[in-house]
């Protein structure tokens, strides 16, 4: 340090200076140092000198390296288990072929259909063709013919347990297993947003408006950007186009819509494990 | 040995498990801080016992006194050190007969104390007093009579030390090199793989970090 650098310390740097300067040497005990001396000369250490290098434990990088890897191996699991079961497709009927996202997809190809589908996707179906499938133990969908949804992936183990479906045209009927205990599923349409967390119903999408029937439990119901009121078992729920500006009504449910998530229960329930 | 007048290094000088030695300002051995002339660093390279005995009369309090600074340890410092002599004597060969071997060797000795704070050994270790002793403080700015005096110094002594284990590693060896060693602000810089600049700015936040370790405490 400089003369000038003294200058420049403060009081308290001063003072730690000086008691820093005032501790004195340290001193190696005098035997120690004549058998170090003797060890060095003649090259002959004694066993266990060298403990820094055996005792080191991995070095800083390493263990952020290892740490790092862990990490990544336990997100990587944790992405991979918490993954919900595939969609399968159950039933497929109609004619020739339907769209998957923009995909034409032969309707005879059940295997391929099921992969194109495994995650959900954009399906359309044209008219007479039908389509019903099941996330085994979580839930299950049938969907009429001309129907236009976007199918939700099945919920997640632990985390995405909220999912959303598009019903944009036709009519969807829905039922949910056990495996859908805790989870969110939030249906939309142009006039409606349904909400449910667990239960059969089907959302049916046709000019004159969102009809949402409900067959078991009870589902929460609302046109788009308004209040939600619960629908129960046995009711349905009418919800006008915007441009009308009529309050939704409620009636009992529809009979076809009944029969139609009865049918589902009875198809799908063992791989629902209702 | 002042290095501070003699910061000879040996450029080719390996260094085991550490940096290059820094290359600047080259003197004559019999300048350098050891002492040793160049006959004698000549013997060193061929491990030549007599000459190895007197590089290490000439260096080994040098290098205990830095280890033991920067351990804060005797036992480990005696390992630390015994390690360092083992090192030198591997690496006799590369040492350069024409520089002073005195960086070369603290170079390897802070190494050596680097690799050591890694460990689980030194943590364990450091179970030195806590400059937060209460009591130790209250007695020392309390103004104790003569009989105690010797004591409160010893007291005094060991927060300071505490004090000093409680640096972060780059902070305590830049006191270390800097006021025990003698080493100027330069010298610590090549040692440290460093800026010189970067050396002073570390030097002055080890003294601040001290000061704030030590606050109220030192009368």
């Amino acid at each position: 340090m400089t003369p000038h650098d003294e200058d420049l310390l403060g009081p308290g740097e001063a003072r730690v200076r000086a008691a820093l300067l005032a501790l004195p040497q340290a001193e190696a005990d005098a035997h120690y140092r004549a058998r170090l001396r003797a060890q060095f000369m003649n090259g002959a250490f004694e066993p266990g000198v060298e403990s820094v290098a055996r005792i080191s434990p991995l070095p800083r990088s390493a263990w952020f390296g290892t740490a790092l890897a862990v990490a990544a191996s336990l997100v990587l699991a944790v992405v991979l288990f918490d993954q919900g079961p595939a969609w399968q497709v159950t039933r497929v009927g109609g004619p020739s072929a339907l769209l998957v996202g923009d995909r034409l997809v032969a309707i005879k190809d059940a295997a391929t259909l099921s992969a194109a589908l495994a995650h959900g996707g954009h399906v359309r179906l044209p008219a007479g063709g039908t389509l019903e499938l099941v996330a085994p133990g979580s839930i299950a969908m049938s969907l009429s013919e001309g129907s236009d949804v976007v199918i939700p992936r099945a919920p997640g183990r632990w985390f995405g347990r909220s999912v959303r479906a598009e019903v944009r045209n036709g009519e969807a009927f829905i039922t949910t297993g056990r495996a859908f205990h805790g989870s969110h599923l939030t249906v939309t349409t142009e006039e409606a947003t349904v909400e449910v967390v667990g239960t059969s119903f089907a959302v049916l999408r046709h000019p004159e408006g969102t009809c949402v029937c409900v067959m078991e439990g009870t589902v929460r119901v609302g046109p788009i950007g308004e209040s939600m009121v619960e629908v129960g078992a046995g009711l349905r729920r009418f919800c006008y186009p915007r441009a009308l500006a009529r309050p939704s009504e409620a009636a009992p449910i529809l009979g076809y819509s009944e029969h139609a998530l009865h049918e589902l229960q009875a198809s799908t329930g063992l791989l629902l494990e209702r | 040995m002042s290095t501070r007048e003699n910061p000879a290094h040996s450029p080719g000088s390996s260094v085991p498990g550490g940096a290059e030695v820094p290359s600047d300002a080259v003197v004559s051995p019999a300048e350098g801080a050891s002492g040793l002339d160049r006959a004698t660093l000549e013997r060193v390279r061929e491990r030549d016992p007599a000459a190895l005995g007197r590089l290490f009369d000439a260096c080994f309090p040098r290098v205990f006194s830095l280890v033991h600074r920067l351990l804060g340890d005797r036992t480990l410092a005696e390992d630390a050190a015994a390690e360092v002599f083992l090192k030198v004597h591997r690496a006799a060969h590369t040492l350069d007969p024409g520089r002073d071997p005195s960086p070369w060797l603290y170079t390897i000795a802070t190494n050596v104390c680097r690799d050591l704070w890694r460990s689980g050994a030194y943590r364990m270790s450091r179970r030195a007093a806590s400059v937060h002793d209460e009591a130790v403080a209250d007695r020392l700015s309390s103004g104790a009579d003569e009989p105690e005096r010797v004591a409160m110094v010893r007291e005094r002594e060991a927060l300071v030390r505490a004090a000093l284990a409680a640096l972060p590693d780059p902070l305590r060896i830049a006191i270390v090199l800097h006021d025990y060693q003698g080493l100027s602000h330069q010298e610590v810089a090549g040692q440290t793989g460093i800026g010189h600049a970067a050396a002073r700015k570390r030097y002055s936040r080890a003294l601040v970090a001290m000061a704030r370790l030590l606050e109220g405490k030192l009368t």
